[in-house]
């Protein structure tokens, strides 16, 4: 396994370069489907796309593997053009005390290691019903090429405090980990929480920094979560227990003296929009204009919208609000994925799952003030394309690829690129 | 009997690949109530006759099949408080008698449902049902009487979906008895001022390859009617079938090959691109319920290729759903299963995420809230979610429950 160059994760290093002076036309995609997932004992359902520096691909996948319980898997570039990608296997979760269940998108740290969560397997509490309360892992590459991947539990969660982990990990500079849960936290709430796991003396421990209530502010239901250079948090909460509430965009800062409360700051609340759920929990994406954007399955004409929260023109004023796109109808709408941001275009991508699911782009205006222009890259069939496709990851070069969770000539999913 | 290419090839893909083998996870958050516990007797209903229909003004109304003054059942309603109110109560004569499908709800505030016995009392054993309209202050008045040969005894397998309607205000279901096939039913339409038709007479073909037992219909925006079929079909364990806006019957897919779900009842979902979903009683995991299944949810493609979307295995996660799938903008799918391979397992409500996985949102098990649930869930837009559980004498009535995000 060759040793990856990349600091952090990939989100983030697309993100920094992230700007929006250009406006490129949008120019006809071919869909190719590269891989059919769900053979014999292969991956099925697969999500949590990430590349690194060689052009590699990982991902987990919810079902699959030896025992069923789900798996990592790695997709590589043929080695001569036109030749076939090859999907290897790296983890098959063994459920029971190991992990079962992996979900959302993976982390890479600069040693080549991948991180994220299950969310079954570990503590089989009887709280955290039939399936586990899920766990925190780290596969390793083989110390020689062709070796076995090495999995690690690093946590497993317990009923005691928050469980059901949602979406993967995030790393900082010095090897923490950060996620959110779904499931416990503060008494009689299970509306989850936010969480950081140290490396203390060989061992990782786990500190709650933030536990959501069903009828605060800021909702629930909290998804992946983004880090910036000071170490504060950001991420989304996709639901609220008050009424006409539908979740929030927050900031969560690290206390100024060590062993203070993390401070939960929310930075924008929608107004509920008529649908349940109006705000979102896939991943936001911090530009490097300061500004957040993401998406939200319902809002605008209900069928889902891209937005842009710009931040405030002095400290602790409003951030600002922008619906970049509001997608007109069902048919290609409720956008699941968020967005991505290609460096070299300073396009925005993102993907739907109205009917089986498109790719999209949104292109910046020339002009401050006019509108995005949307363009439809590929609308799914489900005819050896699959369908319900789970966000995209560009490759700098103008190339979108990505995963769907069905279809293909095995059922159980696709990785696909987009070429220009 | 004949043998369809593509569920051939269907059965094959399903038979080799790795179906996905999951325990259900529990929700977060989620607050169960019981809205209301049937009392039956002469003063409330008993035994809800399908799900719910709500108003913009959170009023939620339903049936139940029995109980109210003459115990031929009522039209409920309960209010944005949570009290309940009986809004009509069936003589069991002309107007019906035994309510069974959930109410549709049109923009003028009137209500559509059908009874299973009752109407015509020459007819069959208690009448053959009728469609009633009912309005928000109770009057109700009889759009249509079955006489057999045009349909008789609409949604007495199980409870059913609700009547669709057309822009024109034609209303379309099934029944589950008569037609010109003499016992296998029918699906018909009724326009507003009452002229019934019959679409289509079930097991009119050789060997029933056609299908009967239908749990009411699903319409797309171009007039096209999909159901499914709980018997006969190539397997004779049910299919899926399509009366286009020209009338034309086809089966788009038959159930019961291999792995493949076995003996569907509600009404299909159908998306934006013509993708039909929909749950299935049997079939699916063959080491639940001695070989039989216990049902999973299905997607059939516009493209006519059929996915099983999840496999239900009959313990915590539930089995046998009855009722068809309400759908969310996140692309999750919710539903009810009717019980379950181990005693005292009444049923679960149940969320699947759009990788199959299966969330319980509440697991029935005793007499306080609820037993069996039959119908479908209705989702409002603040992402609460309604249901009825049929009842069962040694507990209750049956019940009506609401899960809060």
């Amino acid at each position: 396994m060759k040793t990856s160059r990349f600091q952090i994760t990939l989100g983030l290093a697309f993100t920094a370069a992230f700007t929006f002076s250009l406006a490129v036309r949008a120019q006809a995609q071919t869909l190719t489907t590269l891989y059919d997932f769900g053979s014999e004992r292969d991956a099925t359902n697969p999500g949590g796309l990430i590349r690194d520096a060689g052009g590699n691909f990982y991902g987990n996948s919810v079902y699959g593997g030896t025992r069923g319980e789900g798996t990592v898997f790695q997709l590589s570039p043929p080695s001569e053009a036109g030749g076939n990608w090859t999907e290897t296997i790296l983890y098959s979760f063994q459920g029971g005390s190991d992990g079962a269940q992996p979900f959302g998108p993976l982390s890479m740290d600069k040693n080549g290691n991948l991180y994220g969560v299950t969310a079954g397997g570990g503590n089989q509490d009887e709280v955290c019903y039939s399936n586990g309360c899920g766990t925190v892992f780290e596969i390793s590459p083989p110390a020689d090429p062709g070796g076995t991947w090495t999995e690690r539990l690093l946590y497993r969660f317990s009923s005691s405090g928050g469980w059901g982990p949602a979406q993967g990990v995030i790393l900082d500079s010095r090897g923490n980990l950060y996620g959110t849960t779904l499931n416990g936290g503060r008494d009689g709430q299970n509306a989850g929480t936010i969480f950081r796991l140290t490396p203390t003396n060989g061992t990782w421990v786990a500190a709650t920094l933030y536990s959501f209530g069903i009828y605060d502010k800021a909702g629930y239901s909290a998804g992946p979560l983004k880090l910036d250079a000071a170490g504060n948090l950001y991420g989304a909460t996709g639901t609220s227990g008050i009424a006409n509430a539908g979740g929030s965009v927050f900031r969560l800062s690290p206390p100024s003296k060590s062993g203070a409360q993390w401070t939960l700051t929310i930075l924008f609340t929608p107004l509920f929009q008529g649908t349940s759920s109006a705000w979102v929990t896939p991943p936001i994406l911090m530009g490097s204009d300061g500004a957040i954007y993401g998406t939200t399955y319902y809002g605008g004409n209900g069928n889902g919208i891209v937005y842009k929260l710009n931040p405030p023109a002095s400290p602790g004023g409003q951030w600002e609000q922008t619906i970049l796109y509001a997608f007109p109808s069902a048919l290609h709408g409720n956008p699941n994925g968020g967005v991505v941001g290609d460096p070299k275009t300073n396009v925005l991508y993102g993907t739907t799952i109205g009917g089986d699911g498109t790719v999209f782009q949104l292109t910046p205006p020339t002009q401050s003030g006019d509108q995005w222009t949307y363009t439809l890259l590929h609308a799914f069939t489900n005819t050896g394309d699959g369908w319900a496709p789970d966000g995209v990851v560009p490759d700098g070069s103008g190339n979108l690829y990505g995963l769907t969770d069905w279809g293909g000539t095995s059922t159980y999913g696709t990785f696909f690129e987009l070429t220009k | 009997m004949r043998r369809s290419k593509s569920s051939l090839t269907l059965g094959l893909t399903l038979a080799c690949a790795a179906v996905p083998f999951s325990l259900a996870v529990r929700a977060q958050a989620q607050t169960f109530t019981v809205l209301h516990t049937f009392g039956g007797g002469l003063v409330d209903g008993e035994y809800p006759g399908g799900g719910l229909v709500e108003d913009p003004t959170g009023n939620i109304f339903g049936a139940t099949q029995e109980g109210g003054a003459a115990n031929a059942g009522t039209i409920f309603k309960i209010d944005s408080k949570g009290h309940e109110s009986l809004l009509y109560s069936f003589t069991g004569g002309a107007d019906g008698y035994f309510p069974t499908s959930t109410l549709l709800l049109n923009t003028n505030g009137e209500m559509y449902g059908v009874t299973g016995f009752g109407g015509d009392l020459n007819c069959g054993y208690s009448g053959c049902g009728v469609v009633f309209a009912v309005d928000s202050v109770g009057a109700l008045r009889v759009l249509h009487t079955f006489h057999f040969q045009d349909g008789d005894g609409p949604c007495t397998f199980f409870v059913c979906g609700a009547l669709v309607e057309d822009p024109d205000g034609n209303l379309y279901g099934t029944t589950d008895g008569g037609g010109n096939a003499m016992f296998y039913g029918t699906a018909f339409s009724v326009s507003s001022a009452g002229e019934e038709q019959t679409l289509y007479n079930f097991c009119t073909q050789a060997d029933c390859v056609d299908g009967y037992g239908s749990g009411n219909l699903t319409r797309d925006a171009a007039g096209n009617l999909y159901g499914v079929a709980f018997e006969g079909g190539v397997y004779g364990l049910g299919l899926l079938f399509k009366i286009d806006s020209s009338g034309a019957y086809s089966v788009l897919h038959n159930f019961g090959e291999g792995t493949d779900g076995a003996s569907p009842w509600g009404a299909p979902y159908i998306d934006a691109v013509g993708n039909l979903y929909g749950t299935t009683f049997y079939g699916g995991d063959l080491s639940c319920e001695s070989g039989r299944g216990c049902g999973i949810v299905y997607k059939v493609g516009a493209n006519g290729v059929e996915t099983t979307l999840h496999q239900f295995h009959g313990g915590t996660d539930g089995g046998f759903p009855y009722g068809g799938l309400t759908r969310d903008g996140q692309g999750n799918f919710y539903g009810t299963t009717s019980g379950g391979t181990v005693t005292g397992d009444y049923g679960t409500a149940f969320r699947l995420d759009l990788k199959g996985r299966e969330t319980v949102l509440h697991h029935f098990k005793a007499a306080t809230d609820g037993v069996y649930p039959q119908a479908g869930l209705l989702l409002d837009a603040r992402g609460n979610l309604y249901g009825t559980t049929s009842g069962l004498d040694a507990f209750n009535y049956g019940t009506v429950f609401k899960i809060a995000p």
